[in-house]
């Protein structure tokens, strides 16, 4: 049997129970809400994807390394984070209270902050746990470098451009800069730097070895 | 990071040493696999303290797991 079936086939009955308990269950079974169910059963099976998707160059024993399967996971992660930050945006920026005033923005911030949680998480699961493996050589440092020069330069050239914007534009085309929406707007842009820093890593440890 | 003008002979040296692998060499110089990957590419040049670890790994100096190749017309100093 295909290796990726056997890796992965224990997944799909636990991603098909949660469909159903989600969205053709009746709403409540012994007594539990069947939506709250489905939803921790489908992410129970997103989790372990993820876990077993990362664990997979460790038990075939080739392909990657652990710096570049940290890569994959950071942009995975980060790919995800700035997506719900982008559907969020407008509950995020709107509004002239702080953002810890508004349930809906703290909600979206507690999800943010959730996800950042689960990729330190899957970061630690991920790590070779066999003694004397490396874990990151000059290469891997190299490349990192490299990566995060690039997110810099980004960083610098976008903060510099909030700068002239928030700077120079007259005061009547700055409605839309309330604090709550520059808050967002330089959040934005170190989510995005982490995506192209993560970007660049995985781009470098695939040309590496091609 | 490309390795230019340095060119190797990993390749060749682990195969005369009994078909060592890269793994095999890879934890002898305590570098990961695709670093070795990378060097038998050229796409990679190592640092000195691995350039030495790579020439101990191998039982040679370092001049014969490295040599440089020269350009066409290298400019001769006065």
């Amino acid at each position: 049997m295909n290796q990726t079936w056997k890796d992965f086939g224990i997944l799909i009955f636990p991603l098909f129970l949660g469909v159903w308990l989600l969205w053709f269950a009746p709403e409540t079974i012994l007594g539990l809400d069947s939506g709250i169910l489905g939803s921790i059963v489908v992410s129970y099976t997103a989790w372990s994807t993820i876990f077993m998707t990362a664990m997979r160059p460790l038990r075939i024993g080739q392909g990657v390394s652990p710096a570049e399967r940290q890569a994959w996971v950071g942009l995975t992660f980060s790919a995800i984070i700035y997506i719900y930050f982008l559907t969020h945006l407008g509950t995020l920026s709107g509004g002239t209270d702080g953002l810890l005033s508004s349930t809906d923005a703290r909600r979206a911030g507690q999800t943010l902050a959730l996800l950042a949680i689960g990729w330190a998480v899957v970061s630690l699961m991920i790590r070779p746990k066999s003694r004397g493996e490396v874990t990151e050589d000059e290469r891997d440092r190299e490349i990192a470098a490299r990566a995060s020069d690039w997110a810099h330069a980004f960083l610098v050239i976008g903060l510099i451009a909030t700068v002239l914007v928030l700077g120079l534009s007259p005061r009547e085309r700055l409605d839309w800069a309330t604090p709550r929406s520059t808050a967002t707007m330089i959040i934005n842009l170190l989510i995005l730097k982490t995506l192209l820093e993560h970007n660049a890593l995985v781009v470098l440890h695939w040309w590496g070895r091609r | 990071m490309s390795a230019g003008p340095l060119r190797n002979h990993i390749r060749r040296l682990r195969f005369e040493r009994g078909e060592m692998t890269q793994e095999d060499l890879a934890k002898r110089c305590k570098v990961t696999r695709q670093t070795i990957i990378a060097l038998e590419g050229h796409k990679y040049a190592p640092s000195l303290e691995l350039a030495f670890r790579l020439a101990r790994a191998f039982g040679v100096g370092v001049e014969a797991v490295f040599t440089w190749e020269e350009e066409e017309n290298p400019q001769r100093p006065d």
